[in-house]
Protein backbone atom coordinates (compact mmCIF):
# COMPACT_ATOMS: atom_id res chain seq x y z
CA UNK A 1 0.00 0.00 0.00
CA UNK A 2 1.23 3.46 -0.82
CA UNK A 3 -0.14 6.81 0.21
CA UNK A 4 -0.28 9.66 -2.22
CA UNK A 5 1.40 12.80 -0.93
CA UNK A 6 -1.49 15.24 -1.10
CA UNK A 7 -4.77 13.49 -0.55
CA UNK A 8 -3.75 10.62 1.78
CA UNK A 9 -5.79 8.45 -0.56
CA UNK A 10 -4.94 4.75 -0.43
CA UNK A 11 -3.71 3.27 -3.71
CA UNK A 12 -3.86 -0.50 -3.99
CA UNK A 13 -1.84 -2.58 -6.42
CA UNK A 14 -4.10 -4.91 -8.45
CA UNK A 15 -2.68 -8.32 -7.65
CA UNK A 16 -5.50 -10.41 -9.08
CA UNK A 17 -3.89 -10.68 -12.59
CA UNK A 18 -0.67 -11.82 -10.94
CA UNK A 19 -2.61 -14.43 -8.97
CA UNK A 20 -4.27 -15.60 -12.19
CA UNK A 21 -0.87 -16.02 -13.85
CA UNK A 22 0.49 -17.87 -10.81
CA UNK A 23 -2.52 -20.19 -10.75
CA UNK A 24 -2.18 -21.02 -14.44
CA UNK A 25 1.59 -21.56 -14.11
CA UNK A 26 1.20 -23.83 -11.07
CA UNK A 27 -1.52 -25.83 -12.81
CA UNK A 28 0.63 -26.23 -15.94
CA UNK A 29 3.72 -27.25 -13.96
CA UNK A 30 1.77 -29.73 -11.84
CA UNK A 31 0.18 -31.27 -14.94
CA UNK A 32 3.51 -31.58 -16.77
CA UNK A 33 5.38 -32.75 -13.69
CA UNK A 34 7.23 -35.89 -14.66
CA UNK A 35 6.19 -39.06 -12.87
CA UNK A 36 9.23 -40.96 -14.14
CA UNK A 37 10.98 -42.92 -11.39
CA UNK A 38 14.29 -41.16 -12.04
CA UNK A 39 14.92 -37.58 -13.01
CA UNK A 40 18.08 -37.24 -15.05
CA UNK A 41 19.51 -34.37 -17.04
CA UNK A 42 21.29 -35.60 -20.17
CA UNK A 43 24.92 -34.59 -20.63
CA UNK A 44 24.88 -31.09 -22.21
CA UNK A 45 27.58 -32.13 -24.71
CA UNK A 46 25.29 -34.56 -26.51
CA UNK A 47 21.91 -34.77 -28.20
CA UNK A 48 19.81 -37.84 -27.53
CA UNK A 49 18.06 -39.60 -30.41
CA UNK A 50 14.26 -39.38 -30.50
CA UNK A 51 12.28 -42.53 -29.84
CA UNK A 52 8.64 -43.53 -29.47
CA UNK A 53 9.47 -45.97 -26.69
CA UNK A 54 7.19 -45.93 -23.67
CA UNK A 55 9.75 -47.40 -21.28
CA UNK A 56 10.98 -44.84 -18.76
CA UNK A 57 14.49 -44.36 -17.47
CA UNK A 58 15.02 -46.47 -14.35
CA UNK A 59 18.67 -45.83 -13.55
CA UNK A 60 21.23 -43.13 -14.18
CA UNK A 61 23.42 -43.89 -17.22
CA UNK A 62 26.80 -45.38 -16.31
CA UNK A 63 28.46 -44.82 -19.68
CA UNK A 64 28.10 -41.52 -21.50
CA UNK A 65 29.47 -41.09 -25.02
CA UNK A 66 29.28 -37.37 -25.72
CA UNK A 67 30.44 -35.64 -28.90
CA UNK A 68 34.04 -35.43 -27.66
CA UNK A 69 34.62 -37.93 -24.85
CA UNK A 70 33.64 -41.17 -23.18
CA UNK A 71 32.72 -41.02 -19.50
CA UNK A 72 32.07 -43.77 -16.98
CA UNK A 73 30.14 -42.57 -13.93
CA UNK A 74 31.01 -38.96 -14.87
CA UNK A 75 34.76 -39.70 -14.96
CA UNK A 76 36.44 -39.06 -18.30
CA UNK A 77 37.91 -42.24 -19.74
CA UNK A 78 38.90 -41.21 -23.23
CA UNK A 79 38.79 -38.25 -25.61
CA UNK A 80 37.25 -39.09 -28.99
CA UNK A 81 37.57 -35.67 -30.60
CA UNK A 82 40.10 -37.00 -33.13
CA UNK A 83 38.70 -40.51 -33.24
CA UNK A 84 40.04 -43.44 -31.25
CA UNK A 85 43.76 -44.05 -31.33
CA UNK A 86 44.90 -47.56 -32.31
CA UNK A 87 46.90 -47.81 -29.07
CA UNK A 88 43.61 -47.56 -27.12
CA UNK A 89 41.99 -50.49 -28.91
CA UNK A 90 42.40 -54.20 -28.32
CA UNK A 91 40.54 -56.81 -30.35
CA UNK A 92 38.02 -54.21 -31.50
CA UNK A 93 37.31 -52.98 -27.96
CA UNK A 94 38.33 -49.72 -26.28
CA UNK A 95 40.83 -50.84 -23.65
CA UNK A 96 40.56 -47.90 -21.14
CA UNK A 97 36.77 -48.25 -21.25
CA UNK A 98 37.02 -52.01 -20.78
CA UNK A 99 39.22 -51.49 -17.68
CA UNK A 100 36.75 -49.03 -16.16
CA UNK A 101 33.81 -51.33 -16.87
CA UNK A 102 35.56 -54.28 -15.25
CA UNK A 103 36.00 -52.13 -12.12
CA UNK A 104 32.34 -51.08 -12.32
CA UNK A 105 31.14 -54.67 -12.69
CA UNK A 106 33.30 -55.76 -9.75
CA UNK A 107 31.85 -52.96 -7.62
CA UNK A 108 28.31 -53.88 -8.68
CA UNK A 109 28.95 -57.56 -7.96
CA UNK A 110 30.07 -56.72 -4.42
CA UNK A 111 26.58 -55.35 -3.77
CA UNK A 112 24.87 -58.40 -5.20
CA UNK A 113 25.25 -61.73 -3.45
CA UNK A 114 23.86 -63.65 -6.41
CA UNK A 115 26.44 -62.18 -8.76
CA UNK A 116 29.25 -62.67 -6.29
CA UNK A 117 28.45 -66.39 -6.08
CA UNK A 118 28.16 -66.86 -9.82
CA UNK A 119 31.09 -65.34 -11.67
CA UNK A 120 29.55 -66.10 -15.06
CA UNK A 121 26.52 -63.89 -14.34
CA UNK A 122 26.11 -61.04 -16.82
CA UNK A 123 25.05 -57.48 -16.13
CA UNK A 124 23.10 -54.61 -17.63
CA UNK A 125 24.63 -51.30 -18.64
CA UNK A 126 22.82 -48.02 -19.27
CA UNK A 127 24.34 -46.16 -22.20
CA UNK A 128 23.79 -42.51 -23.11
CA UNK A 129 25.19 -41.60 -26.51
CA UNK A 130 25.11 -38.69 -28.93
CA UNK A 131 22.76 -39.34 -31.83
CA UNK A 132 25.27 -38.34 -34.52
CA UNK A 133 27.78 -41.05 -33.63
CA UNK A 134 28.18 -43.95 -36.03
CA UNK A 135 27.50 -47.58 -35.24
CA UNK A 136 31.25 -48.24 -35.51
CA UNK A 137 31.81 -46.40 -32.21
CA UNK A 138 28.73 -47.95 -30.63
CA UNK A 139 30.01 -51.41 -31.60
CA UNK A 140 33.37 -50.72 -29.97
CA UNK A 141 31.68 -49.49 -26.78
CA UNK A 142 29.38 -52.52 -26.71
CA UNK A 143 32.25 -54.90 -27.38
CA UNK A 144 34.25 -53.35 -24.51
CA UNK A 145 31.23 -53.77 -22.25
CA UNK A 146 30.59 -57.30 -23.47
CA UNK A 147 34.14 -58.29 -22.57
CA UNK A 148 33.52 -56.81 -19.11
CA UNK A 149 30.41 -59.07 -18.86
CA UNK A 150 27.76 -56.46 -19.65
CA UNK A 151 25.55 -58.01 -22.31
CA UNK A 152 22.27 -56.18 -21.89
CA UNK A 153 22.18 -52.50 -22.76
CA UNK A 154 19.62 -49.85 -21.95
CA UNK A 155 19.98 -47.16 -24.60
CA UNK A 156 18.94 -43.75 -23.29
CA UNK A 157 16.67 -41.90 -25.72
CA UNK A 158 14.51 -38.82 -25.77
CA UNK A 159 10.86 -39.80 -25.67
CA UNK A 160 8.59 -38.37 -28.32
CA UNK A 161 5.01 -39.12 -29.28
CA UNK A 162 4.36 -41.80 -31.90
CA UNK A 163 5.37 -40.69 -35.39
CA UNK A 164 2.47 -39.84 -37.65
CA UNK A 165 3.80 -42.07 -40.41
CA UNK B 1 -26.11 -2.04 22.55
CA UNK B 2 -27.24 -0.41 19.32
CA UNK B 3 -23.90 1.44 19.06
CA UNK B 4 -22.00 -1.84 19.41
CA UNK B 5 -24.09 -3.38 16.64
CA UNK B 6 -23.36 -0.43 14.35
CA UNK B 7 -19.62 -0.77 15.05
CA UNK B 8 -19.75 -4.49 14.24
CA UNK B 9 -21.56 -3.87 10.95
CA UNK B 10 -19.03 -1.16 10.00
CA UNK B 11 -16.15 -3.48 10.83
CA UNK B 12 -17.71 -6.28 8.79
CA UNK B 13 -17.96 -4.11 5.71
CA UNK B 14 -14.22 -3.29 5.93
CA UNK B 15 -13.07 -6.93 6.08
CA UNK B 16 -10.32 -7.74 3.56
CA UNK B 17 -9.05 -11.18 2.83
CA UNK B 18 -5.32 -11.38 3.57
CA UNK B 19 -3.97 -13.02 0.45
CA UNK B 20 -0.28 -12.42 1.10
CA UNK B 21 0.32 -15.91 2.64
CA UNK B 22 -1.49 -17.36 -0.36
CA UNK B 23 0.84 -15.49 -2.74
CA UNK B 24 3.85 -16.60 -0.70
CA UNK B 25 2.85 -20.25 -1.03
CA UNK B 26 2.23 -19.86 -4.75
CA UNK B 27 5.63 -18.22 -5.23
CA UNK B 28 7.43 -20.99 -3.37
CA UNK B 29 5.48 -23.70 -5.20
CA UNK B 30 6.24 -22.06 -8.55
CA UNK B 31 9.95 -21.79 -7.76
CA UNK B 32 10.12 -25.42 -6.63
CA UNK B 33 8.23 -26.71 -9.67
CA UNK B 34 10.28 -24.66 -12.12
CA UNK B 35 13.56 -25.89 -10.62
CA UNK B 36 12.54 -29.55 -10.51
CA UNK B 37 10.61 -29.72 -13.78
CA UNK B 38 12.02 -32.14 -16.34
CA UNK B 39 11.13 -30.74 -19.72
CA UNK B 40 12.86 -33.57 -21.60
CA UNK B 41 11.25 -36.93 -21.02
CA UNK B 42 13.82 -39.69 -21.16
CA UNK B 43 13.14 -43.26 -22.22
CA UNK B 44 14.98 -46.52 -22.70
CA UNK B 45 15.44 -49.08 -25.45
CA UNK B 46 16.73 -52.42 -24.22
CA UNK B 47 19.02 -54.43 -26.50
CA UNK B 48 21.41 -57.32 -26.05
CA UNK B 49 24.68 -58.43 -27.55
CA UNK B 50 25.50 -62.09 -28.19
CA UNK B 51 27.52 -63.89 -25.54
CA UNK B 52 28.69 -67.38 -24.80
CA UNK B 53 26.70 -69.16 -22.15
CA UNK B 54 27.40 -72.48 -20.45
CA UNK B 55 23.67 -73.15 -20.10
CA UNK B 56 22.51 -76.48 -21.51
CA UNK B 57 20.96 -76.27 -24.98
CA UNK B 58 17.35 -77.31 -25.50
CA UNK B 59 17.11 -81.09 -25.89
CA UNK B 60 14.31 -80.88 -28.41
CA UNK B 61 14.50 -77.48 -30.09
CA UNK B 62 11.18 -76.47 -31.61
CA UNK B 63 10.79 -75.19 -35.13
CA UNK B 64 10.89 -71.43 -34.79
CA UNK B 65 11.11 -68.41 -37.05
CA UNK B 66 14.43 -66.60 -37.26
CA UNK B 67 14.11 -62.90 -38.04
CA UNK B 68 17.21 -61.02 -39.17
CA UNK B 69 17.29 -57.31 -39.91
CA UNK B 70 20.28 -55.78 -41.71
CA UNK B 71 20.66 -52.01 -41.78
CA UNK B 72 22.87 -49.77 -43.87
CA UNK B 73 22.59 -46.04 -44.49
CA UNK B 74 20.06 -46.39 -47.30
CA UNK B 75 18.29 -49.75 -46.85
CA UNK B 76 16.79 -52.06 -44.26
CA UNK B 77 16.70 -55.72 -45.25
CA UNK B 78 14.31 -58.12 -43.56
CA UNK B 79 15.15 -61.82 -43.82
CA UNK B 80 13.09 -64.61 -42.29
CA UNK B 81 13.48 -68.36 -42.30
CA UNK B 82 12.42 -71.22 -40.10
CA UNK B 83 15.00 -73.07 -38.04
CA UNK B 84 14.14 -76.45 -39.60
CA UNK B 85 12.73 -77.59 -42.96
CA UNK B 86 10.70 -76.38 -44.72
CA UNK B 87 12.73 -73.17 -44.23
CA UNK B 88 10.40 -70.88 -46.19
CA UNK B 89 13.12 -68.24 -46.45
CA UNK B 90 11.91 -64.77 -47.40
CA UNK B 91 13.68 -61.50 -47.98
CA UNK B 92 12.47 -57.97 -48.49
CA UNK B 93 14.18 -54.61 -48.64
CA UNK B 94 12.99 -51.16 -47.56
CA UNK B 95 14.43 -47.68 -47.88
CA UNK B 96 15.48 -45.83 -44.72
CA UNK B 97 13.02 -43.04 -45.51
CA UNK B 98 9.99 -42.48 -43.23
CA UNK B 99 7.74 -44.24 -45.77
CA UNK B 100 10.17 -47.14 -46.16
CA UNK B 101 10.44 -47.59 -42.41
CA UNK B 102 6.65 -47.47 -42.09
CA UNK B 103 6.43 -50.30 -44.68
CA UNK B 104 9.13 -52.21 -42.80
CA UNK B 105 7.12 -51.82 -39.57
CA UNK B 106 3.97 -53.07 -41.33
CA UNK B 107 5.90 -56.15 -42.52
CA UNK B 108 7.00 -56.80 -38.94
CA UNK B 109 3.42 -56.39 -37.70
CA UNK B 110 2.29 -59.00 -40.24
CA UNK B 111 5.09 -61.34 -39.10
CA UNK B 112 4.04 -60.94 -35.48
CA UNK B 113 0.43 -61.62 -36.37
CA UNK B 114 1.43 -64.89 -38.08
CA UNK B 115 3.92 -65.85 -35.34
CA UNK B 116 2.60 -64.39 -32.08
CA UNK B 117 5.05 -66.33 -29.88
CA UNK B 118 8.10 -65.03 -31.72
CA UNK B 119 9.81 -62.33 -29.66
CA UNK B 120 13.42 -62.25 -30.89
CA UNK B 121 14.96 -60.22 -33.72
CA UNK B 122 18.65 -60.20 -34.59
CA UNK B 123 19.88 -56.86 -35.90
CA UNK B 124 22.97 -56.40 -38.05
CA UNK B 125 24.18 -52.90 -38.73
CA UNK B 126 26.71 -51.38 -41.08
CA UNK B 127 29.49 -49.39 -39.33
CA UNK B 128 28.45 -46.20 -41.13
CA UNK B 129 24.87 -46.20 -39.81
CA UNK B 130 24.15 -43.32 -37.44
CA UNK B 131 22.88 -44.01 -33.94
CA UNK B 132 19.87 -41.81 -34.76
CA UNK B 133 18.83 -44.10 -37.62
CA UNK B 134 19.50 -47.20 -35.54
CA UNK B 135 17.08 -45.94 -32.87
CA UNK B 136 14.40 -45.37 -35.54
CA UNK B 137 14.89 -48.98 -36.72
CA UNK B 138 14.79 -50.22 -33.11
CA UNK B 139 11.51 -48.34 -32.61
CA UNK B 140 10.06 -50.01 -35.70
CA UNK B 141 11.12 -53.43 -34.35
CA UNK B 142 10.20 -53.00 -30.71
CA UNK B 143 7.20 -50.68 -30.47
CA UNK B 144 3.83 -52.03 -31.56
CA UNK B 145 2.07 -49.07 -33.16
CA UNK B 146 -1.11 -51.08 -33.78
CA UNK B 147 -1.93 -51.14 -30.07
CA UNK B 148 -3.29 -48.18 -28.18
CA UNK B 149 -0.78 -47.39 -25.45
CA UNK B 150 -1.95 -48.33 -21.98
CA UNK B 151 0.63 -47.64 -19.29
CA UNK B 152 -0.95 -50.23 -16.97
CA UNK B 153 -0.25 -53.01 -19.47
CA UNK B 154 2.92 -54.09 -21.24
CA UNK B 155 1.08 -54.46 -24.53
CA UNK B 156 3.00 -52.12 -26.78
CA UNK B 157 6.03 -54.26 -27.51
CA UNK B 158 6.26 -55.97 -30.88
CA UNK B 159 9.55 -57.88 -30.63
CA UNK B 160 10.91 -57.14 -27.14
CA UNK B 161 14.19 -59.03 -27.55
CA UNK B 162 16.62 -57.42 -29.96
CA UNK B 163 20.13 -58.84 -30.27
CA UNK B 164 22.71 -56.65 -31.99
CA UNK B 165 24.45 -59.43 -33.89
CA UNK B 166 27.06 -57.30 -35.61
CA UNK B 167 28.81 -56.42 -32.34
CA UNK B 168 30.68 -59.71 -32.49
CA UNK B 169 30.53 -60.57 -36.17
Amino acid sequence: MALSGDSNEAISLPIMPMLDIFSILVTFLLMSYSSDPISHDPNPALTLPDSITTVSLDEVPAVVVSKHEILVNDNKVLSITDGIDDKDTTQGAIYPLYQELVKLNTTNSNYSDAQAKDDSKVSTLTLEMDREHKFELMRMVMLSAQQAKFVTFKLVVSKEKARSS
Amino acid sequence: MRRKKKQAVAAATNVELNIMPFIDIFSLLNTFLLFTAAFVSIGLLKVQVPYLSNAEPDKAPQRSLEINVSVDSTNVDLRTRFSSPPYQARESSYATTPDGIADFHQALLALKQDNPKQDLVTLYSDDGVSYKLLVVILDAVKVDSSQEYDETKDNNTLFPKVVIGSVLL
